[in-house]
């Protein structure tokens, strides 16, 4: 089947009003593994969330909490030897795991675009970036009746992330400065006019002036052509500063979801992960001493703790956390929270 | 870029400059002087001083009885000319004539076995990347590791052994048949490519491997690169994606090294040469170096440097088409970005990690 523009899905079985009303984006019970027997690891386990169509939403988590190998899935292309084990990814209804490579790669960068964490290394260093245009161009010849059209687009596409065009077209990565590439990055992922773009940490390597021109060009982005945004990072200032609704994970798992400000508004139900987050940012007015690290680390994903895996950091833990995997439980406006302990404060019924 | 060239050019002379001294240098003062020792040689024929003189300027391109320095610069005036002397065992034949002899069958047997085996090195070792979590790829290279480590005289004999001795399919050594004319005829051709099978097929089975394991190492860092899984996320064709992302920038370091290869080609295998008495430059060299030959030692010295020092030159040259970060590094990088928009300088904030 041919994947409809700026249309709702034609998939099988779903009416035009129902592709409408669904999310443009579903995770549904995802576990990606790496490796196989008793070595393996669980990079994403079971995790579910859904992308609506013009949301912004943000993944957070510490390094390697399966964060990234999730938005690789997004558009399926996990490094081997990863590989999904269950669950699975819908674009529109429609799973990735039973669309042919043709359909996938229509898909990819058509309708859901990718931009790369460290966008430094996200370029072929030996050819110019005119030639990935050109290249995108090729694979994708459905989206504009001619390459010129092509490369117009990407030129007004320069323009929006603030870089002159004549200057970029020719240059070769090495040429760029790390802010550049991010937003030549941005730019590229954006050409062919996808309704989706994933950024996988799309400040982390940026200092601090060209992170607020990330925040506005994103922002900017979002207004101007409606695209929905998902975004990987660490970087809580920019969840709160961008996003609509959040998912929290911690090493693998999904243990909160819901609007930026079910979490970040203090005194609500949370997970006590995502309180420690908030504590252990140092602000630009406030002590040092107010900064409180998390003690311990991240656990090793070969190696996982018994019930709750937050459970050997957590201030609030009890003897139930130890024993019992915490349900993600939800409250009656999609707030989900994986935890005993703030999960029986508030009496959030069971499902 | 004609800055770069001229650096390269300026380097490359001087290198062979460097070396074509060093020669002079260690021939005068290697134990025994073998110039002196050729001397006394020439004296006990009953030969005068001045023919004395006379037979080792012919031979050495130097006048025995001048000043070092002048002797120095005689001789690399000599080399400039072309003129290498004349061989010690055989003063009837110039270094140049034995050189300009050997060269072809040289270029012949170790060209050829470069170009297959380059083809089928990286033609396996993509193959190897391209599968690289498959059992079949691991069993093949551990095959290829061995073969690789495997020296080239070993796998000569064996295969005289088992191919010209116990059957007697092929030649046993030479380049052609006594039976043959030289010439442009279709025995003599038929007779080179015989007696070329075998030293070929030695050479091959030793060296492929290597291509394969440093085509196999690159493809394989390329294949887990960022931008690799970036060209994939964009939808790019299988093809688009081997040929120009991954293929091109693997292929780059085995063209260097190929480059460098066709350098040291010109000094031939000297074992390969030897064991299938194959008059190539190895050969000739072999012989020389057993028969104290200094002067077409030299010759041949100043031979594989030259060519060394051409191939690596050219290699810089062709470099810089294929990846243009080496013509100018850092580039034209520019604070454009941070001039097209009035930034607010705010701080963004902490982060988590």
């Amino acid at each position: 089947m041919s994947i409809g523009r700026g249309e709702p899905a034609s998939g099988a079985g779903t009416s035009p009003a129902a592709g409408l009303a669904r999310p443009i984006l579903e995770v549904d019970n995802l576990t990606v593994t790496f490796g196989d027997g008793p070595g393996s690891v669980r990079a994403v386990d079971e995790v579910s969330l859904a992308v609506e169509t013009g949301d912004i939403y943000a993944i957070v988590g510490e390094s390697g909490c399966g964060k990234s190998t999730l938005a690789y899935a997004l558009l399926d292309i996990i490094p081997p030897p990863g590989r999904v084990t269950s669950g699975e990814v819908r674009f529109k209804g429609r799973s990735l795991s039973q669309m042919s490579r043709g359909e996938l790669n229509r898909v990819r960068a058509a309708e859901v675009a990718m931009v790369f964490q460290a966008a430094m290394n996200a370029f072929h260093p030996v050819i110019t970036i005119g030639a990935h245009v050109d290249h995108t161009l090729q694979a994708h010849p459905e989206v504009f009746a001619s390459r010129s059209e092509g490369r117009e687009y990407f030129r007004y596409l320069l323009n929006l992330v603030r870089l002159r065009p004549e200057r970029t077209w020719d240059a070769y990565e090495s040429q760029l400065s790390g802010g550049m590439k991010q937003r030549v990055a941005i730019a590229l992922a954006l050409v062919l006019k996808p309704s989706v773009v994933v950024l996988d940490e799309p400040t982390t390597a940026l200092d601090v002036l060209n992170q607020r021109l990330m925040i506005d060009i994103l922002a900017d982005l979002h207004r101007s052509l409606g695209v929905s945004i998902v975004f990987v990072t660490h970087d809580l200032a920019l969840v709160a500063e961008l996003a609509g609704r959040v998912a929290v994970m911690y090493a693998g798992r999904l243990v909160e979801s819901g609007t930026v400000d079910e979490i970040f508004a203090s005194g609500g139900r949370r997970h006590p992960y995502v309180t420690a987050l908030t504590a252990a940012i140092p602000t630009v007015v406030g002590a040092v001493s107010d900064v409180r690290p998390i003690p311990g680390e991240v656990p090793n994903l070969a190696q996982l703790p018994p019930g709750c895996r937050f459970s050997p950091r957590c201030a609030l833990a009890e003897p139930i956390c130890q024993e019992q995997e915490p349900a993600l439980l939800q409250d009656d406006r999609g707030h989900l929270v994986a935890c005993h302990v703030a999960n029986r404060l508030l009496g959030v019924p069971s499902k | 870029m004609s800055r770069y060239i001229a650096r390269r050019v300026v380097a490359s002379l001087a290198i062979i400059y460097i070396v074509i001294s060093l020669s002079f240098f260690i021939v005068r003062l290697m134990p025994g002087n073998a110039v002196s020792a050729l001397e006394s040689q020439l004296s006990v024929q009953g030969m005068t001083t001045q023919q004395i003189d006379a037979q080792v300027n012919a031979i050495y391109a130097v006048t025995p009885k001048a000043p070092l320095w002048r002797q120095y610069f005689t001789y690399i005036g000599h080399v400039l000319e072309g003129k290498l002397g004349r061989s010690i065992i055989n003063q009837s034949e110039t270094v140049l004539h034995i050189i300009a002899n050997a060269l072809p069958w040289t270029i012949f047997i170790v060209g050829t076995s470069l170009i297959i085996s380059f083809v089928i090195g990286i033609a396996i070792g993509s193959a190897l990347a391209a599968l690289q979590h498959t059992r079949a790829a691991k069993a093949v290279s551990f095959v290829v590791s061995v073969l690789s480590s495997i020296p080239n005289y070993l796998v000569a004999i064996v295969l005289l052994y088992l191919l010209a001795d116990i059957h007697p399919i092929f030649p046993t050594g030479a380049a052609y048949s006594v039976n043959v004319t030289v010439g442009f005829n279709i025995a003599f051709i038929g007779s080179v490519i015989v007696h070329g099978v075998l030293p070929i097929a030695a050479y091959v089975i030793t060296s492929f491997g290597v291509w394969a394991l440093g085509m196999k190492g690159s493809a394989v860092s390329v294949l887990g690169s960022e931008y690799v899984r970036a060209a994939e996320s964009r939808g790019l064709s299988r093809r688009r994606l081997t040929q120009t992302y991954v293929g091109r920038n693997s292929m780059l370091p085995q063209v260097t090294t190929l480059a460098l290869s066709v350098g040291f080609m010109f000094g031939g295998s000297i074992f390969i040469e030897t064991y299938f008495s194959y008059p190539g430059i190895g050969y000739q060299l072999d012989q020389a170096i057993n028969s104290r030959d200094y002067s077409v030692m030299m010759g041949c010295f100043i031979l594989i440097t030259v060519a060394v020092v051409v191939s690596n030159f050219l290699v810089d040259l062709l470099y810089p088409l294929v990846d243009p970060r080496i013509a100018s590094p850092g580039g034209a990088r520019s604070v454009a970005d941070r001039r097209a928009e009035g930034t607010k300088a705010m701080p963004v904030g902490g982060s988590t990690a």
